[in-house]
């Protein structure tokens, strides 16, 4: 009993070390090029969907948040190294529109960072 | 027929009764649809055919009913429905944890009050738990299940599989297996989080009401005179150069140059000041201040996005959007934290399961338990609600922080650097003293006076003023050449004439009598700044001029003093000078004799010696050591910010806000502290108290709701701090 226990302890332990890893080597999200603006469309329903996106520096970037879901931890949006913070409220399409000056990872979260996301910018 | 539909602020509505007076009154207009006049919220919504009526012919109907009405801007549109669809929000919340209450009760009566066991017992639990389960818990289901689509999980996957684990396991042991039911335990735990995520998104809301306040205050028409005609127009379609006329008791549409009339203003909205300002002609006035007494007209200056509240509005928001550097590990916390609690708590499971080989049940419910306590929206929440509050108190006293990175710094601040003129003193400076050698005084004062007309230094500003006081005829000079730091040099009626500091004679080679030195640096003691006046080659006068220190300097200083911060005044003057004007504040340091561009070399020269340095100067003139200080401040006066630099901004031209906003950002400061010490004692503690059995997980439940709660509501107790 108790060895099965440890064997099940180092599955845990295994399937922890697999999601990691996953997180880690998640491949982003790519633009769609919509009359030269990169173009997102994000989902917002207990997680944002996609939740890595990349784009190229220097060019718009247009993000469509859609909120489908009424709790309250995902109202806003905040991208705190481009001091955006918008409201995304339910049932309707929110539009982020910025460019970006620098390269880097940058990080978009929910007002309390359940819900996160990462822009990268090349 | 093309339908329009028009919101209007309406004003004097006293009753119900008025609502219905000026419906009636509307509908009797032609062309209009529908009308529908709001008492609680002072609003009117019209529909009306577009080429039958219009919003002038609306206004005009509701003016003639006895009260007044103003076209509601687009933004304002926006901000409302966004209010109305929060609020609506808040309100399913209300309704889901009142139905929640009302489904849970019987199942904890029974269960826990009863400790009724007997077969129909358990099916009545299970259809009520189940109703809390499936139709209450839904949304945490539709979490999880989106979660796990995107491989990862989330708060709703806690909640979901905690839950699950109670129900499913009585469901069991109702009909399959022998055993307990945990049925309360589900229904109470949903219970709990929906109270939780109900009372949260309203102390939310809470937390971000300066932003609301701050463009509540904005006018929403404005009275403009065209051909000789006034006007009522809608706020936005202001032009720069339009003349507005302001009755008392009206608030000031936007930001412009008194023409004609006087009249004291309140601008304590914009600027903190509580003492009306008085406002004549040729006084700069601020859109959204409130006009008291005269009326007055004005030329628009600053119109929309340029206004000084606009901009004021750009900094909080700016501000309330970013996070202080202390969020970083707030966020990789948060990032890791779900699936982290979920292996937690299956290792939690095997372990008293496999390992303890305690019954089934008992691992069941330290699982679950460890589930439900864990709560990562606590430490989310520390630091952007203190941000939140922090900033708007901040903007509600004309202190504008401009994020959570300044907030740090000024926490960490050891030296203050005062910029000399117009930040510790008036900022204008008088001739006290002329002494002549070789001519005599009034020609001493003409040939400085006419070589300085060229120049826009405070200094010759000074000399001018008092020969035209003395009714000087000034000439124009034929050469004329500033020399940054030093004074000015030209040719005045055919003499080479200099006016500066000693350090410009050396530089031309004139040689200064002892004699002369000596009075020099007797004026200098009295904290006088003396130029020094040289014509082909002699010294042909003094002139000295003084800058009296403001009337809160010294209290503010000594304020500083008492926070244990060091200050130290910066300066183009000489040692001598700076010496007594800094004995007079009671500033402990002084750094004299330096250029203009040299300030920033200075503070740089500070902070080599490991020392966290606040500068504090005008935003325009001081912006290189603004920008070079670890926290510049800069002063505005009331009618104009320098957006561009500093990380703190003072609306108004006070230094006591230099330690008001010092001790915000300390206040401000220890909330974050207090927040995220609270986020993180509580889950270190939690998650080990559950996962040894000591906490049923219905209470568990009830520890994670309150605790995201009591952060937002820690935040807003600083609303409450007195600054001053």
């Amino acid at each position: 009993m108790q060895l099965v226990g440890i064997i099940l302890i180092i599955i845990v332990i295994g399937l922890y070390s697999w999601w990691l890893w996953y997180t880690k080597n998640q491949k982003p999200t790519s633009a769609k090029e919509d009359s030269g603006i990169q173009t997102f469309n994000i989902l917002v329903k207990g997680v944002y969907s996609p939740n890595m996106i990349k784009a190229k520096l220097g060019k718009l970037i247009r993000i469509n948040f859609r909120r489908e879901e009424s709790t309250d931890c995902s109202r806003f949006v905040n991208f705190p190294d481009f001091k955006i913070r918008k409201e995304l409220p339910e049932n309707q399409t929110v539009v982020i529109e910025f460019t970006p000056d620098r390269k880097g990872e940058f990080i978009f979260t929910c007002d309390m960072s359940m819900y996160q996301g990462k822009l990268i910018i090349e | 027929m093309d339908i329009k539909n028009q919101k209007f602020n309406i004003s004097g509505m006293h009753c119900a009764s008025c609502a219905l007076i000026i419906e009636d009154n509307l509908k009797k207009l032609p062309g209009i649809k529908n009308v529908n006049v709001s008492f609680a919220t002072q609003k009117a919504k019209v529909e009306y055919v577009d080429n039958q009526c219009d919003n002038e012919k609306i206004i005009a109907a509701v003016k003639k009913s006895g009260y007044q009405a103003s076209l509601m801007a687009e933004n304002e549109e926006e901000i409302e429905q966004n209010e109305l669809i929060r609020e609506k929000e808040i309100n399913k919340e209300k309704n889901q944890f009142i139905i929640s209450l009302i489904l849970t009760a019987p199942v904890v009566i029974l269960s826990m009050v009863l400790r009724d066991m007997s077969f129909a017992s358990r099916l009545v639990q299970l259809l009520l738990a189940g109703i809390v389960q499936f139709y209450i818990g839904a949304r945490f289901y539709k979490g999880f299940y989106y979660a796990t689509k995107n491989k990862t999980a989330n708060m709703d996957s806690l909640i979901a599989i905690g839950t699950s684990a109670a129900y499913f396991y009585s469901l069991a042991t109702t009909f399959i297996i022998e055993g307990e039911v945990f049925y309360e335990t589900s229904a109470l735990l949903i219970t709990f989080v929906v109270l939780g995520k109900w009372l949260e998104a309203r102390a939310k809301g809470k937390a971000g009401e300066a932003i609301k306040k701050l463009m509540g205050l904005q006018a929403k028409t404005a009275r403009v005179i065209k051909d000789g005609q006034e006007i009522d127009i809608p706020i936005k379609e202001v032009q720069v150069g339009d003349i507005i006329l302001v009755r008392p008791g009206e608030k000031i549409p936007v930001d412009g140059k008194v023409i004609e009339g006087y009249s004291s203003v309140d601008e304590s909205m914009i600027s903190g000041e509580s003492l009306p300002v008085e406002k004549k002609t040729g006084d700069f006035v601020v859109g959204a201040s409130l006009n008291k007494t005269g009326s007055f007209k004005f030329q628009a200056t600053k119109v929309g996005k340029d206004t000084v509240l606009s901009q004021i509005i750009k900094v909080v928001e700016d501000a309330q959007s970013s996070k202080a550097p202390i969020q970083k590990f707030a966020d990789t916390v948060s990032a890791y934290f779900v699936p982290t609690v979920v292996a937690l708590s299956l290792i939690t499971f095997i372990s008293w399961f496999f390992l303890a080989l305690s019954p089934f049940v008992v691992a069941l419910m330290a699982f679950t338990a460890v589930l439900v306590i864990a709560c990562p929206c606590a430490l989310g929440l520390a630091t952007p609600t203190a941000i939140m509050v922090g900033t708007g108190k901040g903007a509600e006293n004309g202190i504008l922080i401009k994020g959570g990175e300044p907030l740090e710094i000024a926490n960490k601040i050891q030296v203050i650097v005062f910029d000399k003129t117009g930040t510790l003193t008036k900022g204008k400076p008088e001739v006290t003293d002329v002494i002549a050698y070789i001519y005599n005084k009034e020609e001493v004062l003409k040939l400085a006076a006419s070589l300085e007309k060229n120049s826009e230094h405070p200094l010759a500003e000074a000399i001018i003023n008092q020969a035209k006081s003395e009714n000087l005829n000034l000439i124009n000079p034929s050469h004329f050449e500033a020399i940054s730091g030093h004074g000015v040099i030209g040719e005045v009626s055919e003499k080479n004439i200099l006016v500066g500091t000693e350090k410009l004679m050396v530089k031309y080679n004139i040689s200064i009598e002892s004699k002369i030195k000596d009075r020099k640096i007797d004026l200098e003691n009295q904290g006088k700044t003396v130029m020094i006046i040289a014509s082909d080659k002699n010294i042909i006068g003094l002139i000295a001029v003084a800058d009296t220190l403001k009337e809160t300097t010294n209290k503010a200083i000594n304020r500083l003093h008492q926070m244990n911060l060091e200050t130290v005044m910066i300066t183009g003057d000489n040692q001598r000078t700076a010496q007594a004007i800094a004995q007079q504040a009671g500033i402990n340091q002084v750094l004299a004799e330096v250029l203009p561009e040299d300030k920033a070399k200075e503070i740089k020269k500070l902070q080599q010696q490991n020392l966290k340095v606040a500068m504090v100067g005008d935003g325009i003139n001081d912006a290189p050591a603004l920008a070079q200080a670890d926290l510049g401040i800069a002063m505005g006066n009331g009618t104009d910010i320098a957006i561009e630099t500093g990380g703190i901004i003072l609306v108004k031209n006070d230094l006591h806000d230099v330690a008001n906003a010092i001790k915000l950002s300390k206040l401000t400061m220890n909330k974050i502290k207090q927040n995220m010490f609270w986020a993180l004692f509580y889950n270190s503690i939690g998650i080990p108290i559950a996962a040894l059995g000591l906490l049923r997980a219905e209470f568990a439940g009830l520890a994670m709701a309150l605790s995201s709660v009591s952060v937002v509501t820690n935040s807003l107790l600083l609303k409450k701090k007195i600054l001053k």
